[in-house]
């Protein structure tokens, strides 16, 4: 899974800025910070690039440093930001050079590299001709034991000073299921929107004017697939009994393409009785919706009934400029759009809404933008495609 | 849980864009939020009114965790408030037990209304609670200008 360093600045920026708009890191130590290197690359045991460690500045102030995963055994980008220790590559390989004079008198080496030999601990590596000639903790320069890998048993954890790799540890299955993940995380970033975004700064509030603005995708229905030449084109009717909720949602998905009827016309067709003796829809007699729909139009709309719909079942339709009809536990709306964010950050469900024209109360009815899919239970959903020649 | 939870969410909401028009965050004004209960007691959902003068122009829902159900809008059109019923249809127990009493009968004695549903959450209405001498008890439910008797736990949509 190569990545360059531009990718790797790139995708550290806009993790650290997603923690940030989000609140999960402080405005006052982080904003105006850039992620101003590539980093240092830190080594799996077993000789893997593991994660770019890369330092956070402000001018020449270090601020924090944040770990980001270079490789997708791991299931996210994000390994961590943290402050109080300073990372500065040079200095440390100097001390670690030091150290190691001190500890091995006229030791040999010819390349010196971080590796995380107890995730998430680091560790300097000296080697010679590829072979490992000493490895010192950082910070407490102590040398780390050799392997032993012959000593541990099944799932039993590491010892406290125990080298081992994370890689390794990582059973097939669990690695496929990340490299999905992390994939996914970084698909994720891939928008246009954010293709001008200078993502080497962070910035709450320059970030959060995209991921808030226009990282959600929205839509309602228009008589046109141009947005810009339509506008409103769904109307809202309410109830003309306390029990038509369903008439009132068959009038507004048939008043879209021009068919006007009454709720008391559409009330005989559904079976729903008369506004002086009103009855609601019966359970199971749901197919009575697709029919008049399709009757009513002189069979022009082509409708369907789809029992559970997901969130994908609304989008499709709706993107295609099609109201819809929703019944959800004891009562019926019409649906004219959608809204989802494209992005979430860490921790945060993203948000999925319908535009919902509720004829409920009766007589008035409400325009509900939106309404959280995710909190809502949905039992049918009624299509109406309109034929074509 | 206190009342003024719900009306510091709505209020974030109202700001947040995507939600109101610009019309509303503007003129709008969250007021106090009412307990929707079902049945009498319980707390269903937090119902949070915005207003502008007198008139309703929507409200927030919030679950008893104050997790988002919706916002609902009176208005047909941004910056419209004919379609808006007036703040007390919707908040006012006296204008609410004044509604009811289109069909409350002679002997029945009416009890204090609270928010409420009909049968279903997303009938969101107030409840009166009448009571004949006798003891027995019904229902009025007053929804804006609607005024209906309760209906029985049916299957069926409406």
């Amino acid at each position: 899974m190569p990545m360059n360093s531009k990718d790797i600045r790139r995708l550290a920026g806009l993790e650290v800025n997603a923690l940030l708009a989000a609140g999960t890191l402080p405005e006052e130590a982080l904003d105006g910070a850039r992620v101003s290197a590539k980093g240092t690359v830190v080594h799996d045991v077993n000789g893997e690039p593991l994660f770019h460690r890369i330092p956070l500045t402000r001018g020449k102030q270090f601020v924090a440093f944040v770990d980001i995963a270079v490789n997708d055994a791991l299931p996210h980008p994000l390994l961590a930001v943290s402050y109080g220790v300073e990372w500065d590559e040079a200095a440390i390989l100097e001390q670690a050079a030091a150290a190691a004079r001190k500890k091995r008198r006229g030791l040999e080496y010819d390349e010196a590299r971080f590796v995380a030999y107890s995730f998430p601990k680091v560790a300097v590596q000296f080697l010679k001709a590829s072979q490992e000639v000493l490895m010192l903790e950082w910070m407490t320069w102590e040398e780390v034991p050799p392997p032993r890998y012959s000593t541990r048993k099944g799932q039993e954890p590491p010892g406290n000073f125990e080298r081992w790799s994370l890689l390794e540890e990582i059973p097939p299955a669990t690695r496929r299921a990340n490299a999905r993940k992390y994939l996914k995380r970084v698909e994720q970033w891939d928008v246009r929107q954010l293709s001008k975004f200078d993502s080497t700064l962070l910035s709450k509030a320059k970030f959060s004017d995209i991921v808030v603005f226009k990282l959600i995708e929205t839509y309602d229905v228009h008589y046109s697939p141009f947005a810009s030449d339509h506008s409103v084109c769904f109307e809202l009717r309410g109830q003309e009994t306390n029990v038509w909720c369903v008439g009132a949602s068959v009038q507004m998905l048939l008043l879209f393409y021009r068919y006007n009827y009454t709720q008391t016309r559409l009330a005989t067709e559904l079976g729903l009785g008369t506004v002086a003796n009103p009855n609601g829809l019966p359970y199971g007699q749901e197919q009575k919706v697709v029919d008049t729909l399709e009757a009513l139009s002189s069979n022009a709309l082509d409708a369907s009934m789809i029992a559970n719909p997901s969130f994908s079942v609304y989008y499709n339709d709706l993107k295609a400029n099609r109201p819809m009809i929703s019944f959800i536990p004891g009562h019926s709306r019409a649906v004219a759009g959608y809204t989802r964010n494209l992005i979430s950050f860490p921790g945060f469900t993203p948000f999925r809404g319908l535009l919902v024209y509720d004829p409920w109360p009766p007589n008035a009815g409400v325009i509900t933008r939106w309404e959280n899919f995710d909190a809502t239970t949905y039992r049918f959903a009624f299509t109406a495609v309109l034929k074509q020649v | 849980m206190k009342p003024e939870d719900p009306v510091r969410i709505a209020g974030e909401q109202l700001q947040s864009r995507g939600m109101a028009g610009p019309w509303v965050r503007t003129h709008g004004e969250i007021r106090q939020a009412i307990a929707v209960e079902f049945p009498r007691g319980r707390l269903s959902s937090w119902f949070v009114p915005v207003t502008s003068s007198d008139r309703l122009l929507g409200f927030f829902e919030l679950r008893p965790d104050l997790t988002l159900i919706r916002y609902s809008s009176f208005q047909h059109r941004e910056a419209e408030t004919e379609s808006c019923p007036a703040v007390a249809d919707w908040t006012d127990p006296a204008t609410i037990l004044a509604r009811a009493a289109k069909l409350q009968r002679p002997d029945e004695t009416a009890e204090t209304p609270y928010l409420s549903y009909d049968a279903f959450p997303s009938r969101l209405a107030w409840a009166v609670p009448v009571s004949v001498p006798a003891g027995q008890q019904r229902i009025i439910f007053v929804a804006g200008e609607s005024v209906f008797e309760g209906r029985a736990p049916e299957e069926f949509t409406g």
